[in-house]
């Protein structure tokens, strides 16, 4: 039995039923007495009968037989989306062909997109359009994110939320708030963790502090964040895709045009820390395309290649706790992402050329992968090295 | 060598704070050498009542010391030179000149020749600074050292350039010798230091300071027979570098730019109030009477021949940089094509890459 007692009896929500119940359910206890209004929650765990009562008497006369549990709300439904997401299409964009096809890549492979470039170029636009080419998410990405949500205690869950989340915090964002943090027995989860299996985007990236943004780090890396307070620690999730956009430098203007001195620049180029620049796979320049550009291909047909491409996925790495490309560990790539031999000789080239490291030759593999995909094809030929490797820019 | 007692001299009164040039000179030219200027200010008997102060031994600043500055010169190798001296470089001409000049380096044989000035712009285009090092180069092939400013950009691409080919090179600091600004030149400054000399006209210890860098482009002017701005915005300190030089009835040279580059605004503004134009070397060895000594050329960028791919690249970018995405809707080429071309003008030195955007060579 689960909820908050009122002093008239009434049982109450209390957040988290979400997380409770599916807990209670993991732990195989077969029936859970809820207030009708978590009775909606609760029933997205599958294997648990949920029995709803209005107050502590209810219960006990429905438990003694005199009286009957109420009747739980049905409006499950799926593919409820966010109405402001669906007015932003991706076909409204004008070019910027090279953009789009690493947004493509960063919706299917998992892979971190930066984007740079002066005011106006697009690079906000494109970064709103994010959401509009994710897939759904699939049955158990959908309860993980629906209990994040019910954990925080936001809103009154009605239906399972398959649309995968996106986060945008504002530049002024504290660590705690990105990364989670409470004090006492209370743990808050971060943007981060609320960004799980989808989204976290950060616009004007050099305007964070510099330790907020080196506070990502080590989740990004390691897909899970550990909060530890004085009085709680707790082990989260945050497997989500960081798209950020920049300026080349504080005023924005870039190379020639420039007005900031050298000092302003080294200033900018300190903030953004190498190890962070390096955990994007995808760093884009974009200047603003002529009006004269044709419109690129919409959200829908890009959404369609992206779960294509996501299905290619699943079926891969089926058998393994992976999910995307951007997770295939290095030791695997010859395993999961063979190259033609023109390909592995064009690798051997950039490498030379670009003088890679060993971390990231391995990142234009992931996302040379990645591009194969999304066009459909089994082979990783060179000309998907070639053009992940010109998705790989230095943008400051 | 230990330093003169004159150099000492001058040197510890350029450290007080009263010191300027003007007043500087003012007590050269009343005493006649720095040592009696010393004795003078020592005795209340300088002319200047600012230095009245300086008469009781307590208002001394404690690093304005004899002994001390005395090691330090012996210690750090630096001359000091003073406008009485026969090899005092500056000439009469010059509005404003400094009273003196610290100069460490290990190549003295610098100063008193022909030298051409190369300046621009810190925020200067990879062509600007390909044409800095190359100019340099031919510059010393010629015989001729080269005066810069030892700042980013085009300055730092002309100390390279004569560097690299084993010339003499002049750094004209604004800060105090035992200083290195911008940091990043610290190698610089030692490598100028080996092929050359660094000049400045402020004691140790004065770091950067905005105001002090256009005031120092009067030496630099000063000390370039011939004064080149390769590429030049029109508010940047390589135009006031040219103005000095024009002040001192220098040639200035100037190369020509693209309306569209920034970079060359200064440059073309400079060629319309009549500047020469610089389009090659002789015109460089022509402006410092070595038309006979200099036969140098432009290193022609190699030209293999490339793939038809490529070629469309090359004619896409028209001379000028670009985004990938630009090269792809120019161009008609697909991105993997577009990657593999570009990959191949880049291997044979055609394009080079920076900050995500092609620029053709």
């Amino acid at each position: 039995m689960l909820g908050e007692l009122g002093l008239d009896g009434t049982m109450r929500h209390v957040p988290g039923t979400l997380v409770i119940v599916d807990a209670l359910a993991r732990h195989g206890v077969r029936r859970v007495i809820v207030p009708v209004a978590s009775a909606n929650e609760a029933s997205l765990v599958r294997g648990i009968e949920i029995l709803p009562a209005p107050s502590l008497a209810a219960a006990h006369a429905c438990l003694k037989g005199e009286w009957c549990w109420e009747q739980v709300p049905d409006s499950i439904s799926d593919g409820a989306r966010d109405p402001f997401i669906d007015t932003l299409d991706l076909g409204e964009v004008r070019g910027l062909e090279m953009a789009r096809m690493a947004l493509a890549a960063a919706a299917a492979g998992g892979h971190h997109l930066l984007l740079s470039g002066p005011p106006g170029a697009g690079k906000t636009m494109l970064a709103k359009r994010f959401p509009s080419i994710l897939p759904s998410l699939p049955h158990d990405e959908a309860l993980e994110v629906t209990r994040i949500s019910s954990a925080s205690g936001r809103a009154h869950l009605t239906q399972l939320i398959d649309a995968p989340p996106f986060r945008a915090p504002h530049h002024s964002a504290s660590a705690a708030a990105l990364i989670g943090g409470g004090s006492n027995a209370r743990v808050r989860l971060g943007e981060i963790t609320l960004a799980h299996r989808g989204t976290l985007f950060l616009d004007e990236l050099g305007e964070f502090s510099p330790c907020v943004l080196d506070a990502l780090r080590q989740p990004l890396e390691d897909r899970i964040v550990h909060i530890s307070r004085a009085g709680v620690s707790a082990l989260l999730p945050a497997d989500f895709t960081l798209v950020a956009c920049c300026n080349p430098c504080p005023c924005g203007l870039a190379q020639s045009q420039c007005r900031c001195n050298e000092v302003q620049r080294s200033r900018y180029r300190r903030r953004l820390s190498a190890p962070l620049l390096d955990r994007f796979d995808l760093r884009i320049v974009v200047e603003s395309p002529g009006s004269r550009e044709p419109r690129g291909a919409s959200s829908a047909e890009t959404l369609q290649l992206v779960a294509h491409a996501r299905h290619k996925q699943r079926d891969r790495f089926i058998d393994t706790p992976l999910r995307r490309n951007s997770e295939i560990p290095q030791r695997w790539l010859e395993r999961f992402a063979p190259l033609t031999p023109h390909a592995a000789e064009t690798l051997r080239d950039i490498s030379e050329l670009r003088n890679l490291s060993g971390r990231g030759i391995a990142r234009v593999w992931r996302v040379a992968r990645t591009l194969a995909d999304l066009q459909d094809s089994e082979l990783l030929d060179a000309s998907h090295i070639d053009c992940a490797s010109n998705m790989r820019e230095e943008v400051i | 060598m230990p330093a003169s007692d004159d150099e000492v001299a001058a040197a510890v009164l350029s450290m007080l704070p009263c010191a300027n040039a003007t007043r500087l000179r003012e007590l050269w030219v009343d005493h006649g050498t720095g040592a009696a200027a010393l004795a003078a200010v020592q005795s209340g008997n300088a002319r200047n009542e600012k230095w009245f102060p300086y008469a009781r031994r307590v208002a001394w600043p404690k690093a304005c010391d004899v002994d001390v500055m005395q090691r330090v010169l012996l210690h750090r190798g630096t001359r000091v030179l003073l406008p009485y001296d026969p090899d005092w470089p500056i000439p009469e001409e010059l509005i404003n000149p400094p009273a003196l000049l610290f100069v460490e380096g290990s190549r003295f044989e610098a100063l008193g020749r022909p030298t051409v000035g190369i300046v621009g712009t810190r925020a200067a285009s990879p062509h600007g600074l390909a044409d800095a090092y190359e100019l340099a180069m031919l510059a010393v092939t010629a015989g001729l050292p080269v005066v810069s400013g030892l700042a980013i950009g085009i300055d730092a691409a002309a100390h390279r350039g004569a560097i690299d080919r084993d010339g003499l090179t002049i750094g004209v600091v604004a800060t105090g010798l035992d200083i290195t600004y911008p940091r990043r030149h610290v190698e610089l400054f030692a490598r100028v230091r080996d092929h050359g000399l660094i000049i400045g006209e402020y004691p140790f210890g004065v770091g950067p300071q905005g105001w002090r860098f256009p005031v120092r482009n009067r030496i630099i002017a000063a000390l370039s027979t011939t004064c080149v701005v390769v590429e030049a915005t029109t508010s940047g300190g390589a135009l006031s570098t040219a103005r000095h030089a024009l002040e001192l009835n220098r040639t200035i040279l100037a190369m020509p730019g693209s309306r569209r580059n920034p970079a060359a605004a200064g440059t073309n503004a400079l060629l319309r109030d009549g500047a020469t134009m610089l389009l090659e070397p002789r015109d460089l060895f022509v402006a410092t009477d070595r038309a006979t000594a200099g036969s140098g050329q432009w290193t022609e960028p190699a030209r293999p021949s490339v793939s038809h791919d490529a070629q469309l690249i090359l004619r896409s970018l028209a001379g000028d940089s670009a985004t990938l995405d630009q090269l792809l809707s120019s161009s008609g080429l697909g991105s993997g094509p577009a990657s593999a071309a570009l990959r191949e003008l880049e291997r044979v030195g055609r394009v080079e890459r920076k900050q995500g955007k092609f620029w053709p060579r």
